[in-house]
């Protein structure tokens, strides 16, 4: 039997790695509907995901699919999917069918619909979701929302750029974690700010062994599958785990909230003269802003059979050449397990090591 | 100093192929094109292609090898599209760039001209920026690109007209849909339609229905899918999907947006008969010769009172 505690409406996205967190942030304290916190993604998810998708659909068509399906089975009363600028902007339409088909009968808001709309438009939706909306509350959720996605993508990339040389093991993991608990229970922005403010000094406090050949990682690559970490298998993670420190310059602060596509462009003018794709500015820009910094290898991830990083290929392959910088190219699919993976990880990793250790 | 411009037999010169070419000689200038696809040409591009491309592209670059001493500059356009929900696969977007990046050793000079769905630009618009760069005058472009634009809607009447007479015919009449550089390529849809001629039936092709009904008529399809091939395609399969006795969707693998689009597209096609035909780099045709006569075997069975008839 299905109790309701209130009637307001059960919403639900797709997950995008910790996102969600934000999203519920928006959801509940700004459109005041209730949001589907889902657990994290699991094989049954993606084994969902691909049972019901187009065999060479990208991996994120199957991710999002097998959360959606999850979500309605968690008691969803509307999903979401997104917009963008490649096959995403399909995404919604194709999932909306497959999920009808399949006998569900949730609402499905595709926000393509309503991609480069009018401001209206959006208003009357989020009226729609919920018909006692404050629209000052609203405006209030989506700038503080906001903020804390740009709190988690300082605290993720510090995270990622200094476990590797932790002194004791699993201590900033520790502060990481609880930070992220903050994040998902939080309700106001002083509970945001304050989370975010212990976090950062508790990790800037804690103590650090850097080696004697420290070495340097950048990821780079398609925004689902380099961002979300179960896509990519936790891939910085392991390479945490082997000592390296890792940058990653995509995250939706950058993509989203600074750079700008065409104040990006000029500075990898010897390169490109247009804008390639979605994100492919993006990568080639944080590529060879990695290479002329001087990090010792590149990981460039995407899904499988995503034209505009596939596009991108070609100009990482010259900047490779050009800055003698080593370029491991990880494309992804539903893989059941992760040893091939931390194979190949391993490899390029001693590689690196070693590199460094004979020419300097 | 150009004088010769090659064209590339590959990717939109399918399509819009016969405007360049007029254009650029109603210019002064010469065109060369590339010659007809074939295995050599394919392996060509294919050595220089990263391998998880579509075999359309791995082909597009063995044109522009076919093109390299042979021409001035090769023409390599950079179409976004015109508007959001006609846009062009982000390949487009980014072949002038990739062009230039996959033969950086070559140096092959590039002709190119750039548009994009959010410069809200028009098609006249594109073709006075290309003259320009030509150095030519305004009067001369704006002539040129008059006379081809009549050149290739007289080109497409033609063969919008010689469909729908086929329409008439008693033979099996087969539908391929698909994008026009995989339909036409003489190494791709070439040979699919050479074996459906070869059992006695007629093809028809999604490319030779009029443009702007197909396009309207994709609106009721789906409002929100962005992209302008596929909408003309989807377009043209339901305006003649009652007219036809089977419809054969031709994708190359692995095409973004046919991935998605397709698996819509067999949704919609609930009442004919469809094959779902996907294209690679095969080195014989036996496997989809079976596969087209099985389809055709069905055709005609059920057209003969067959499968699905019990009921009526």
């Amino acid at each position: 039997m299905e109790i309701r505690i209130d009637d307001k409406k059960k919403i639900a996205f797709p997950r995008f790695n910790h996102y969600g967190y934000p999203i519920r942030y928006i959801v509940e304290q700004g459109l005041e509907a209730q949001f589907i916190q889902l657990p994290p993604a699991t094989k049954e998810t993606t084994d969902l995901g691909s049972r019901y998708s187009p065999d060479y659909a990208c991996a994120p068509f199957k991710h999002t699919l097998g959360s959606l399906i999850e979500a309605v089975e968690a008691g969803a009363d509307i999903l979401v999917e997104t917009g963008g600028l490649c096959r995403l902007d399909y995404y919604g339409e194709l999932q909306k069918e497959i999920i009808r088909e399949l006998g569900y009968k949730c609402e499905f808001i595709n926000l393509a619909e309503y991609m480069g709309g009018k401001k209206k438009e959006w208003l009357k939706l989020a009226k729609h979701v919920n018909p006692k909306l404050n629209p000052a509350k609203l405006a209030t959720g989506v700038y503080e929302g906001v903020r804390m996605a740009e709190y988690i993508d300082e605290i993720e990339a510090l995270y990622f750029k200094n476990a590797g040389f932790e002194a004791e093991k699993g201590s900033y993991k520790k502060v990481y974690r609880q930070f992220l608990l903050k994040m998902q229970i939080a309700e106001n922005k002083n509970e945001i700010k304050d989370a975010y403010q212990t976090a950062k000094q508790e990790m800037n406090e804690l103590k650090q062994i850097i080696p004697e050949n420290p070495v340097r990682i950048g990821v780079v690559g398609e925004y689902f599958t380099v961002m979300d970490e179960h896509s990519n298998q936790f891939l910085q993670e392991k390479l945490v785990d082997l000592g390296a420190s890792v940058y990653r310059f995509m995250n939706v602060t950058n993509c989203h909230f600074r750079a700008k596509e065409t104040a990006l462009r000029p500075k990898i003018r010897e390169y490109v003269q247009y804008n390639m794709g979605p994100t492919t500015t993006w990568t080639v820009n944080s590529a060879l802003d990695y290479a002329k910094r001087g990090f010792d290898g590149i990981i460039h991830v995407k899904s499988f059979g995503c034209t505009p990083e596939m596009d991108a290929i070609p100009v990482l392959q010259n900047i490779s050449k050009d800055y003698h910088i080593p370029v491991l190219y990880l494309s992804y699919d539903m893989q059941d397990s992760d040893t091939g993976l931390d194979t190949r990880l391993e490899a390029f990793y001693d590689m690196l090591e070693r590199k460094k250790k004979v020419i300097r | 100093m150009i004088r010769t411009i090659g064209i590339p037999r590959g990717l939109m010169a399918y399509r819009d192929g016969v405007l360049w070419k007029e254009f650029f000689e109603g210019l002064g200038f010469t065109c060369v094109f590339s010659p007809r696809s074939d295995r050599r040409i394919l392996e060509n591009g294919t050595s220089r292609a990263i391998d998880e491309t579509c075999l359309p592209f791995k082909m597009y670059l063995g044109h522009v090898m076919e093109l390299m001493g042979k021409c001035d500059a090769v023409f390599v356009p950079r179409t976004g599209g015109y508007r959001t929900t006609e846009k062009m696969c982000t390949r487009y977007e980014a072949l002038p760039d990739l062009i230039r990046n996959i033969f950086r050793e070559e140096q092959i000079r590039i002709l190119t001209v750039s548009y994009d769905w959010y410069e809200k630009t028009k098609e006249e618009k594109v073709f006075l920026e290309l003259g320009t760069e030509l150095g030519k005058t305004k009067k001369e472009i704006k002539k040129a690109y008059a006379h081809a634009k009549k050149k290739e809607d007289a080109w497409l009447k033609g063969k919008e007209k010689a469909q729908s007479q086929l329409l008439e015919s008693k033979k099996t009449k087969v539908l391929m849909a698909g994008h026009p550089y995989v339909l036409h390529d003489a190494y791709m849809g070439g040979e699919l339609a050479r074996i459906l001629e070869h059992m006695g039936a007629d093809v028809l092709y999604t490319d030779y229905v009029n443009r702007e009904s197909a396009l309207k008529r994709s609106y009721e399809f789906s409002r929100v899918m962005p992209w302008l091939i596929n909408r003309e395609m989807t377009g043209a399969a339901m305006l003649l999907k009652n007219k036809v006795d089977g419809v054969m969707i031709v994708s190359a693998y692995p095409c973004g947006p046919d991935a998605l689009v397709n698996d819509m597209l067999i949704r919609r096609l609930k009442d004919v008969p469809v094959l779902n035909l996907t294209l690679d780099a095969q080195s014989g045709t036996a496997g989809t010769e079976t596969r087209i006569e099985s389809f055709i075997d069905i055709i005609r069975y059920q057209k003969a009172g067959g499968y699905g008839n019990q009921d009526r």
